[in-house]
């Protein structure tokens, strides 16, 4: 390319979301619709067309962003990993079942293999569907780019998960600061990469709280309702008979104290998750500045149970809505501190990849 | 502006313009333009003319400006969204200079480019999205079709090349989900006179047929064939007939749909359809895929029907039964059939009444059903789905045996009738299936 006539100065960036949930109501019945028209396989496309909803209602510095993913891309991709991944799975269970019954060691064997790969085969969707996202994105024709391997990440995945898992839930932050560098680290506007400078460390004070929380929690809990565990031994032992306005009165305390519980449980984690979220972004370094997000637990808790709830009554016709309003509260609470050297930014050199993000459509792997 | 100016200079040069400008002065606009290299932006002045937006950079004070005017043809225009008329920002981008786009926010583009370029509406671009899904969907009805009418049937070619093994393993499996918690009958007396029957019909059976019959102590009327060439009935069908030429008439049949691996051609139509149904619709298919499984169960097809009866006839009259007792037994079928579906009051005696089922699934059943279900039952809906009865029975009909010798004596039919221990009951249900007000229902497949 010729080099620009102007100096390569540094542009402040602005971003913000240019959508509302309504405005997705009518493509969420509009999906449903063709879904059933065609048996079904508009899905994929109804994805593509609410992703270039959803991209085109972003905005920096007022230019939308583009997504030139295709339907036909995330089907090849669906089929492939369908094949590849699960195809041999059914046929595995069916051999085996054939050979050695239902009952078998064998049986039980091959799926503890197959779950175990799974933990492994879920980190590799993620980085690959990640990788398809990028390389579909773009802003003024400038394509985003995951470089790395999504065969390392799968792997890191693995082996922090079982370590997080002997951890008792603590190292938590700390794999998620692991994981999160290796997609930052090699996620890529055109040819300028993004840098992250996030620690455990920083992280680990706001985790300890919803922990504690939950494992404080669980002994109150026990505290708390064991008379009512007592109570009901007692009926038991005395042969179920008992005043079933006592029993109803046990059941009720009952839920209402594991409802407590998981109120408590649910306010101090989306506490964390804002934190954390926040935090990633300010950690997240480009050309000259950084990001800025500015969640909070209040804001996910409503944008969670009023999601939820849409998708439930809607019979999840309404999920485009869902997701539109996560995506927009997310964009709406980004911002960039600093400037970028937009000039300065080339044309992405990773090659595309004609096939998306199969292997995470296998797996169920939600996120827009 | 002079650049106005310039574009039309060029386009008088170029000779393009044969046509008389349709637009006036407001057809040209500012817009930002980035080249696809870099995500700098440079602004343009851009102009709309009869068949292509031309546009030049502002920031360029290069000698030769007709190097720098860059020409988008309408055809080449597309947009990563639809544009409405409304829209306030416009992206466009052009197939004939991939990487490249133009953004406009001068609020009264959009219309303008709508009119124009045909790609970028928000019709083309749904037709874009739709056109793919869309296809394969009718290719898939298509294809169902084609099987549907056996036009081609891969399910059978597949049924022919399955393993025997494989074909008995599948079928025991599928015979203990049917028969549920309901034992095998059998008494010494009835496996005697069972085995009687069978033996008789052997001589006209392929010598590779392997196959394996079995009463069921089933509370209803049904008989039907599973892989690997198994037959099941069920001992009130015993207990129902008449004779021991209308079970062999019976038996005959469903060994006609073994022969042509009827069941096994079933199963593998239904596993392939349910795989596809969830393949294509990312394991999200719940309502879809139960669909394509009932419209699978809902049966053989007419020929397949037809095929089963001409096995039977032929073994029939090959060991010298008489198919007229069989007949006979469609035609009760059919008649049952007619009178419940003229019966606006289906409170009749409920033991009295006995209903057909003909679903298959991987099965095949022939015969009625002794079910207090069978009120709600659509019948004349029977009629029209099931393989035509009437034709059946003109079938059997044509039997030309009439002094055939017994299959069974009347002491081995007692005890084949017995074989599921019931012959109280029995004796009261085969007096009254004859002058009983009967009743057919649709499809046994409640599962």
């Amino acid at each position: 390319m010729e080099p620009s006539n102007s100096p390569h100065t540094g542009q402040p960036i602005d971003i913000s979301w240019a959508g509302k949930g309504t405005d997705y109501i009518g493509l969420g019945f509009k999906i449903f619709l063709l879904k059933i028209i065609t048996l079904g396989i508009y899905h994929f496309w109804g994805k593509t067309e609410t992703r270039r909803k959803l991209w085109n209602h972003t905005r920096i510095n007022s230019e939308p962003l583009e997504y030139t993913g295709t339907g036909m891309q995330l089907f090849l991709g669906f089929l492939i990993a369908m094949l590849v991944v699960f195809a041999p799975i059914f046929i595995g269970v069916i051999i085996i079942v054939s050979l050695f019954g239902q009952q078998s060691i064998a049986l039980a064997v091959f799926m503890v293999c197959v779950y175990v790969s799974f933990l492994y085969l879920i980190g590799v969707a993620i980085y690959s569907a990640n990788r398809y996202r990028l390389s579909r994105t773009q802003w003024r024709g400038i394509r985003g780019a995951l470089k790395g391997s999504a065969w390392a990440y799968g792997w890191t995945t693995f082996w922090t998960t079982i370590v997080t898992i002997l951890s008792l839930g603590l190292a938590v932050p700390w794999q998620s600061i692991k994981l999160q560098r290796i997609i930052t680290n090699n996620t890529y506007f055109g040819e300028t990469g993004m840098q992250f400078t996030g620690k455990a460390s920083a992280v680990f004070k706001y985790f300890i709280i919803p922990w504690l929380v939950m494992v404080g929690g669980l002994i109150a809990l026990g505290f708390l309702i064991s008379p009512y565990i007592v109570q009901i031994q007692a009926w038991q032992e005395a042969g179920g008979i008992a005043d079933p306005n006592k029993i109803l009165y046990v059941q009720l305390m009952l839920i209402l104290h594991y409802m407590g519980f998981l109120v408590f449980a649910s306010v101090a984690y989306a506490w964390y998750q804002s934190k954390y979220y926040n935090y990633i972004a300010e950690q997240t370094h480009f050309s000259n500045g950084n990001f800025n997000l500015t969640t909070t637990a209040g804001g996910l808790i409503w944008l969670t149970l009023s999601n939820v709830l849409i998708v439930i009554l809607s019979l999840t016709i309404l999920t485009p809505v869902a997701v539109a309003r996560v995506f927009g509260y997310i964009v709406d609470n980004l911002s960039f501190n600093g400037t970028v050297d937009v000039a300065g930014i080339q044309q992405s050199q990773q090659s595309l990849s004609k096939t998306g993000e199969g292997l995470a459509e296998g797996f169920d792997i939600g996120s827009f | 502006m002079t650049n106005g100016q310039h574009l039309s200079e060029y386009e008088y040069q170029q000779g393009r313009d044969k046509k008389p400008l349709s637009l006036d002065a407001g057809d040209s606009c500012n817009g930002r333009w980035s080249d696809g290299k870099t995500a700098a932006a440079h602004s343009v002045e851009i102009e709309l003319q009869n068949t292509a937006l031309l546009f030049r950079r502002d920031d360029e004070n290069s000698l030769s400006h007709t190097n720098h005017i860059h020409e988008w043809p309408y055809a080449s225009i597309h947009s990563p969204s639809p544009i409405s008329p409304n829209d306030e920002h416009v992206l466009i981008t052009s197939t004939d200079y991939p990487g490249e786009r133009l953004f406009i926010d001068t609020p009264d583009f959009a219309a303008k480019i709508l009119s124009r370029a045909p790609n970028v509406s928000r019709r083309s671009h749904q037709w874009a999205l739709l056109k793919w899904p869309l296809g394969m969907a009718v290719a898939l009805v298509f294809f169902w079709a084609l099987t549907y009418f056996d036009v081609i049937s891969p399910a059978n070619s597949l049924a022919k090349l399955m393993p025997d093994d494989a074909r008995t393993t599948i079928g025991t499996g599928l015979i203990k989900t049917i028969r549920q918690d309901s034992k095998v009958c059998q008494t010494p007396a009835g496996n005697a006179a069972l085995n009687k029957l069978l033996y008789r019909l052997t001589p006209a059976l392929p010598k590779a047929l392997d196959y394996k019959v079995q009463v069921a102590d089933i509370n209803y009327v049904n008989a039907f064939a599973a892989p690997g060439d198994q037959i099941i009935v069920s001992g009130k069908l015993i207990q129902q007939a008449k004779s021991a030429d209308e079970v062999a008439g019976v038996i005959a049949h469903e060994l006609g749909h073994s022969i042509e691996r009827h069941p096994e051609a079933n199963l593998i139509r239904a596993l392939g359809l349910l795989t596809m149904v969830q393949l294509l619709t990312a394991g999200e298919a719940g309502a879809f895929g139960d669909i394509a499984f009932m419209l699978v169960q809902s049966g053989y097809s007419r020929s397949a029907e037809a095929q089963a009866d001409k096995h039977a006839a032929k073994i029939l009259n090959m060991v010298d039964i008489d198919s007229r007792p069989l007949a006979l037994f469609f035609e009760r079928l059919i008649n049952k059939a007619k009178d419940k579906s003229k019966d606006e009051n289906p409170s009749e005696d409920n033991a009295d009444k006995t209903s057909d089922t003909s679903s298959d699934n991987a099965m095949t059943r022939e015969t009625d059903a002794d079910d207090d279900a069978s009120e709600t039952s659509d019948y004349t809906g029977w009629i029209s789905t099931h393989p035509p009865t009437k034709n059946r029975i003109n079938y059997f009909n044509k039997s030309k045996i009439n002094t055939a010798p017994a299959i069974l004596t009347p002491t081995e039919w007692a005890a084949l009738q017995a074989i599921c221990g019931k012959p109280k009951e029995n004796d009261k249900s085969a007096k009254q299936a004859g002058d009983s007000k009967p009743a057919a229902r649709k499809g046994g497949s409640g599962k």
